[in-house]
């Protein structure tokens, strides 16, 4: 036996125990396996493009890898200590090596997620991409449920990772989403105390939210995610390649079947992956360049700042609370059932279960703005819009005591000196 | 070529080239030509936005004052002694008292001794106070932000000077720089001042400490108009004012300086049609805590205009002086080495009431009567009184006293000033009082025989 050949056993013996015995059974060892059936050897040309996707979905999971690389890094010079962790944000900012290149990073990318992940949804949802179309196999309102937990853990790991700096900010935003989450009737006290891990946020909060942060939460995106891929090559590919579908079995000529010209996956999917995951990091890399996180003073609980708000994605929330309270001088009813269950729960139940129950034909999937969903897409930005809306009411024209102000006219609060 | 399906309707013949069965495409065929150079364009510009990042990192602004400091280093003690010049973040860290000062990684002159001068930069200089103040509280034990203040942690000058032009530098505890003192207009302003605030908070026992002109002045103001009848410090003292004992460490967010500003007009006070905020604005005082203070103890009722604090007059001086005092008042938790001893004794009833007799025993000439309205005089004003009565001054908190004498029974103001508690509860006389003034009268833990000595007084003052 040759050194080569030698060589060449000794690798086969470390990465490869399966030895197929023809091509055949070797790409059915591929096609059959969960992990490594992602993509098919082919994509039409449409699924591909820039306008049918808008790669949102590829953004999303590019955001999830540059936070998981750059939080395990973080992971090393950070301390979950409730006397340690701000000052340990404070040594990224000022002493450590590319710390605060790593923090921005870190922030700016966690933001960036919510956005794409969120846009993402709107995307599948302007395209009737959770339809099946005329195929038989695909179950695609399926991935939209697994869309929606998605979401659902991504705006979960942001809120847990506001905690973490243990400053003015993170404290009391996070405590303002405890306090949304304890409005709920009945069972509202418990989900504080679950959450809190006690009746005010403190050292156990803290270590709660750092291992659902570090551990529980991305390792549950991360299996959700393989399956929402998985699922997507099950579902024979983006709902996009149903208008060919349709177009073939119908023979209509209205539908407009360009792009349906099969593409390889390799070299081509492959290298747009490669330019989008570019792209995002290179945006992340230029919002950390120049835009620096903020931290506050360090957590204390006995002054509040005024006012205190939630993280922007739970700021609707906050603002929904806000309006549904009503006070009269003889009795106040509070917001906590209508606001922060109500109107919320009923949103993201209708969103879901939509995909259930969209009678629209199966034109109308993977193409944006059918004309047979133009209703339904009226109701669902105006949802949109409402959410959109109240974040931003509440973002920049909410002021102390939450009372109304122009954004140029915020009350300025003392310094010290 | 193609079958075609026989129902199709015949003017929707249109030979469609992507109705037909596709074929495979051959691997070379770049379906997004356009991709590649895309790729190369984004590696590019994130070379750049990386070599900016890299730029930023491998420069900080530290770094040019290190290089200048060695450069001084070298002209004044040659190239030995500069290649003893640390590089890179330099840092105390005083465990005890949760700090870590990177201010020397600039001020790296703080103890070289040799660069006292005045040819010396000022942010090389070495510390003016090494031999007296830092032979007491060396830099190992206490760092730098325990008295100057500033964030420690911060290695730009904004930042750990907390200068708040533009966006704000969210830190508690300002530099307290001579600028700042400047800013509010002390004449000895090159003397960093407001350094004082930090010596009392542990210092605040002591009845005056020496290098801090305006605490002392502050404490005996303090002391003289009976701040303690109405407002408490350390559980002693009144309660119609608010606790004082840490009032440096009230938040700023508590203080509302968009509440309306009051002029005093007639004795009344009278909406300004100004802010609190807009007050400061127009007089150039920063918008501070500080300035609130500054504000609040000029005329009390410009700011709460139910107040019952009187307007004591203070000058611009014994402003500031009262205003520091109150900053220095903090609830800083203080390891037990670091207490510091007591130069004087606590308690200062029994020292005060030992002044009185003396001087009475030493009038011993004077007849019994006025050695009575001497002692009374005395305790009127060390008891508080005067914090809230006059003597033919007009009204303050509580009423003018001139003529009391002739309008109340002997009896009565004994009482009221021996037991105020029991008297509004019982006498409708002093109801009456309360009811027109709204303030209580507090107890002073005054004895029947001092009360006595305070009736004379006002009796031969009060005609």
């Amino acid at each position: 036996m040759s050194l080569k050949e030698r060589l060449y056993r000794v690798w086969r013996a470390l990465i490869w125990t399966f030895d197929p015995a023809d091509r055949a059974e070797a790409g059915k060892a591929i096609t059959r396996n969960f992990w490594l059936h992602w993509f098919p050897p082919r994509m039409t040309k449409r699924s591909l493009s820039w306008s049918y996707s808008l790669w949102l979905g590829t953004i999303s999971w590019v955001l999830f890898v540059i936070l998981t690389v750059t939080g395990v890094i973080l992971m090393f010079l950070y301390i979950p200590s409730v006397e340690r962790a701000y000052w340990t944000i404070k040594d990224l900012e000022y002493a450590v090596s590319w710390g605060w290149f790593l923090r921005n990073m870190h922030r700016w990318g966690a933001h960036m997620m919510v956005a794409a992940v969120f846009l993402h949804m709107l995307r599948v949802f302007y395209t009737g991409a959770y339809k099946n179309g005329m195929s038989h196999a695909a179950r695609r309102e399926i991935n939209w449920t697994v869309g929606m937990i998605l979401l659902a853990l991504t705006l979960l790991l942001s809120y847990t990772g506001y905690l973490l700096p243990w400053d003015q900010l993170a404290f009391w935003a996070i405590t303002i989403g405890v306090q949304i989450a304890e409005s709920v009737p009945v069972l509202g006290k418990h989900i504080k105390y679950v959450m809190a891990g006690g009746t005010q946020l403190g050292q156990p909060t803290l270590i709660r939210f750092y291992a659902l942060h570090v551990i529980g939460l991305p390792l549950a995106v991360l299996l959700l995610f393989s399956y929402h891929m998985w699922r997507v090559r099950k579902d024979e590919g983006l709902a996009a390649v149903e208008q060919f579908r349709i177009a073939k079995k119908r023979k209509d000529l209205q539908i407009d079947t360009s792009g349906e010209e099969p593409v390889y996956s390799t070299p081509w999917a492959v290298r747009r992956i490669v330019l989008v995951s570019l792209a995002t990091l290179v945006w992340v890399m230029f919002l950390a360049t120049f835009l620096d996180s903020p931290l506050e003073e360090p957590a204390d609980p006995t002054w509040t700042p005024n006012p205190a708000k939630a993280p922007w994605y739970f700021l609707w929330l906050q603002e929904l609370l806000a309006i549904t309270t009503i006070r009269t001088p003889w009795f106040t009813i509070n917001g906590g059932f209508v606001g922060g269950v109500v109107i919320p729960g009923l949103m993201g139940l209708a969103a879901t279960v939509w995909a259930f129950l969209d009678k629209s034909p199966p034109e109308a999937t993977g193409v944006w703005f059918h004309r047979s969903r133009t209703v339904q897409n009226i109701v669902f930005t105006l949802g949109v819009l409402f959410v959109v809306g109240l974040i931003v009411f509440a973002m920049y024209f909410r002021g102390p005591n939450w009372g109304v102000y122009w954004p140029w006219a915020w009350p300025e609060i003392p310094e010290i000196l | 070529m193609e079958k075609r399906n026989p129902q199709t309707p015949p003017q929707k013949k249109v030979v469609r080239p992507a109705a037909k069965k596709p074929k495979l495409p051959d691997v070379k065929d770049d379906p997004f030509p356009l991709d590649s150079w895309l790729i190369y364009a984004i590696s590019i510009i994130g070379a750049f936005i990386f070599a900016v990042a890299a730029y930023k990192e491998i420069n900080p602004e530290y770094k040019r004052y290190q290089v200048e400091f060695k450069k001084l280093v070298e002209e004044k003690f040659g190239k030995e002694a500069a290649a003893k010049v640390p590089m890179g973040v330099q840092q105390i860290w005083v465990k005890d008292l949760n700090r870590i000062d990177r201010c020397i990684t600039c001020h790296m002159g703080y103890e070289w001794r040799g660069l006292e001068g005045e040819d010396v930069p000022e942010v090389f200089r070495t510390h003016p106070h090494l031999d007296d103040l830092i032979a007491k509280h060396p830099f190992k034990k206490y760092g730098c932000t325990t008295c100057h203040w500033g964030q420690g942690y911060a290695t730009n000058i904004k930042e750990a000077h907390v200068i708040n032009e533009g966006k704000k530098v969210r830190w508690l505890e300002p530099l307290l720089s001579k600028e700042k003192a400047k800013e509010y207009g002390f004449e000895d302003w090159q003397k960093m001042p407001l350094v004082e605030i930090t010596c009392n908070t542990c210092h605040r026992m002591e009845d005056s400490l020496p290098g801090t002109p305006y605490i002392n002045l502050a404490k005996k103001i303090f002391k003289e108009k009976g701040c303690i009848t109405c407002h408490k410090v350390f559980g002693e003292g009144g309660d119609i004012g608010p606790d004082l004992t840490y009032e440096g460490s009230k938040s700023h967010e508590m203080f509302d300086i968009h509440a309306p500003y009051y002029e005093i007009k007639d004795g009344k006070p009278v909406p300004s049609g100004r802010t609190i905020a807009e007050e400061m604005k127009r007089r150039g005082l920063p918008l501070s805590v500080f300035s609130w203070h500054l504000l609040h103890f000029e005329e009390p009722r410009s700011i709460t205009p139910t107040s019952a604090m009187p307007n004591f007059g203070f000058n611009e001086r014994e402003l500031r002086a009262i205003t520091m005092l109150m900053m220095s008042w903090r609830n800083v938790k203080l390891p037990a080495e670091y207490i510091p001893k007591r130069t004087s004794a606590p308690a200062q009833q029994p020292e005060e009431k030992a002044d009185t007799t003396e001087e009475v025993e030493g009038e011993a000439e004077r007849s019994v009567a006025s050695e009575l309205v001497k002692r009374g005089e005395e305790l009127f004003k060390s008891k508080g009184c005067t914090a809230c009565h006059t003597v033919g001054g007009g009204k303050l908190v509580g009423p003018d006293l001139k003529g009391v004498a002739d309008r109340r029974s002997p009896e009565w103001i004994v009482a009221m000033i021996v037991n105020p508690d029991s008297m509004l509860k019982h006498d409708p006389t002093a109801q009456d009082l309360l009811k027109e003034y709204g303030v209580p009268m507090p107890s002073q833990n005054v004895s029947e025989e001092e009360a006595k000595a305070i009736l004379e007084y006002l009796k031969s003052s009060g005609r």
